[in-house]
């Protein structure tokens, strides 16, 4: 359960300060699934960067699981990002001279967890993604699309309650962006709250309730009455994909 | 984050610039190396040197002129060795020597030579091997005998052989009288720090001879020193004394001798060497600390490379002392890697320079482990401030640094 209670966001100071978030009230409840949507600086990544306790609001309070965060320590934060929340980024955000099980092992080698069960945990969450076959690449090796399924398994391997993506599918195709929506949609169905911060209005479309923000302002709520099925829609894809390919092959065979 | 897994991490950091590493590594691997190698020769030389003075007896006392300014009065003389042993029951020993810079008669010419005269205690004295024969006793001075000893390397210059009992040298004075000497002994010169240094330079051949037969070839009795070994339990800095005063009575002067026991020379030796090996030390300790800025240095530009991979780690959970640990792991790393690797130069160096000077060197354990565990403490120093820097950064800004 988020509660985001009159929280503003003010960066600098003086004449030169800028009010990034000015009396948001939000609440998201446990298996929500949100897009937050908005244009570029109306204050959605600061929104997600609170709610990720990477950032500390200004004013107002922000109550994650009946905590309030503002009591706790940089530690405290620290612990909550590494086992409450999984962060997805537009840009992957892997380290680069490691392999994608690595990768996904870090965020248990901070949690203290040992060897053996990093290992198999980690090669259980890129199995899920799809990558099985993928796992000792280094990401420069993988395709923009399979970077973000490391970086999604990277997010569910501590089995977080929340994940925030921070525009997951700005970097995709639209084929990979289906298959990253199809990995948070079914992480939602196992009751994981997914955040997803996007101005694509069909990424939207795929979750069950959008948040629009203008100029630091939340300025609408509603529900979606029908949520695209991001599996149905891939498979849409593939089927014209394949038919297009073997029209063309026909075109070339005649 | 465990130990393993912050090793292995520092490892890769390390070996992805391998070249950036090394070179960064160089300096404090020079100032580990130069402290190694100078304490190494340093205990060295200090171990060599109460070899030699222990050989000469740390009771001693060298009877010596104390100005150049001396009438013939003031002379010591052989009546002076038993002036003294009569007038000091402190004394067990007493010899003493004249050297007179001369010549050799050689068949091809003359050569230099330093021939002392001796009396048949030195050995007492001077420690002194035998190849063949022997020293010089009591009636070879005595009867002023033609007798000489040579050195093992005039021997085999020229004789080719060290097996010259009963040859003849024949020794020059001023006024070009020609005496002819019978070698009785052949002594040793292995294991003499000077000689073998100075092996293939041609120094004046050292031959010694009684000091009687000295005496009267070259028509002067006097003495250039005396050394007197005095009996256990006895104060050293007051029979000095007392024989500075006996002398000055006999010859009726003040203030023409000087007693230095070997126990002050070797006091002043060792000063002298302390403060050589200071010297060295504080060069040695400028060029770790050189090295630790440029440790420094270095790490900076790392953590301004990984800003954004600092900001990764701390998106997925590291704390703040989890990154301190990783930067400071790699700094550790390096100067413990460079304190080993200067350790083994050093003291490859130190046996080097300890063969070469024929010194046998003296490995400190102390030393060493000091050296490893402060390159490991200054790997913790020089690495805080970059970790602690890494460490503070704000992940926002880091995540969106490019």
């Amino acid at each position: 359960m988020l509660q985001i209670e009159n929280i503003g966001k003010i960066y600098g100071s003086g004449s030169t300060a800028v009010k990034a978030l000015e009396d948001v009230t939000v609440r998201i409840g446990n298996g929500e699934f949100v897009a937050v949507m908005g244009p570029s600086g109306s204050g959605k990544s600061t929104l997600m960067n609170i709610i990720g306790c990477l950032d500390r609001a200004t004013s107002g309070t922000y109550i994650l699981d009946e905590v309030d965060v503002k009591e706790l320590s940089d530690d405290q934060l620290a612990a909550i990002r590494n086992k409450k929340i999984g962060f997805v980024f537009q840009s992957f955000n892997l380290l680069p001279r490691i392999s994608a099980l690595k990768n996904v092992e870090l965020p248990m080698v901070y949690a203290g967890i040992g060897h053996k069960e990093r290992r198999e945990r980690a090669m259980e969450a890129l199995s899920r993604v799809g990558l099985s076959d993928r796992m000792d690449h280094n990401p420069s090796e993988l395709s923009g699309g399979q970077k973000q399924k490391v970086a999604i398994a990277r997010a569910l391997v501590n089995r977080p309650a929340i994940i925030l993506a921070d525009e997951p599918t700005g970097n995709l195709d639209s084929l990979s962006s289906e298959e990253i929506m199809v990995q948070f949609q079914s992480l939602n169905k196992e009751g994981v709250t997914v955040l997803i911060v996007t101005h694509e209005p069909e990424i939207a479309g795929h979750t069950k309730r959008i948040v629009t923000f203008s100029d630091g302002h939340l300025v609408r709520d509603h529900v979606v009455d029908n949520p695209l099925s991001a599996e149905e829609i891939l498979e849409g894809k593939v089927q014209a994909l394949n038919q297009s390919l073997e029209g063309g092959m026909q075109d070339e065979w005649t | 984050m465990d130990f393993t897994e912050n090793f292995k991490q520092a490892l890769m950091s390390l070996t992805t610039n391998k070249l950036r590493s090394f070179l960064t590594m160089m300096g404090i691997v020079m100032g580990v190396f130069s402290l190694v190698a100078i304490m190494a020769i340093s205990n060295a030389a200090k171990s060599f040197m109460t070899a030699e003075f222990n050989k000469m007896g740390a009771n001693t006392i060298i009877l010596q002129y104390r100005t150049n300014d001396l009438d013939e009065r003031d002379l010591l003389t052989m009546a002076d060795m038993d002036n003294i042993t009569r007038g000091m029951e402190e004394v067990e020993n007493i010899a003493s020597a004249k050297v007179f810079l001369s010549e050799v008669r050689l068949e091809d010419g003359n050569r230099d030579a330093q021939i002392i005269g001796a009396t048949s205690q030195y050995p007492s004295f001077q420690t002194m091997d035998f190849v063949v024969g022997r020293f010089l006793t009591a009636s070879d001075v005595e009867g002023q005998r033609q007798v000489v000893i040579v050195t093992d390397t005039y021997a085999r210059r020229y004789f080719g052989t060290t097996g010259i009992l009963g040859e003849e040298v024949r020794i020059v004075n001023h006024n070009g009288g020609i005496m002819k000497m019978k070698v009785i002994g052949v002594r040793s010169t292995e294991g003499d720090l000077f000689a073998s240094m100075l092996e293939g330079i041609d120094l004046p051949v050292e031959l010694i001879v009684p000091f009687t037969t000295s005496q009267s070839f070259f028509g002067d009795g006097s003495v250039d020193q005396i050394q007197i070994a005095v009996k256990a339990g006895v104060d050293l800095k007051s029979a000095g004394e007392k024989l500075v005063r006996l002398l000055s009575f006999v010859h009726r002067n003040e203030d023409k001798y000087l007693a230095t026991s070997v126990a002050d020379i070797q006091q002043a030796v060792g000063n002298v060497l302390g403060v050589i090996s200071m010297v060295l030390l504080v060069i040695a300790v400028i060029t770790l600390i050189v090295g630790g800025i440029g440790i420094i240095n270095i790490l900076l530009v790392s953590v301004t490379e990984r800003i954004r991979e600092i900001g990764i780690r701390k998106a997925i959970g590291a704390r703040k002392k989890d990154i301190v640990l990783q930067f400071l792991t790699e700094s550790i790393m390096m100067t413990g890697l460079s304190g080993l690797i200067g350790i083994g130069l050093g003291l490859v160096t130190g046996a080097v320079i300890s063969s070469v000077i024929k010194i046998p060197p003296v490995v400190d354990y102390k030393i060493v482990l000091l050296a490893f565990f402060g390159s490991v403490l200054l790997g913790i120093i020089f690495g805080v401030y970059p970790a602690k820097k890494a460490a503070d950064l704000d992940p926002i800004e880091s995540l969106r640094y490019e």
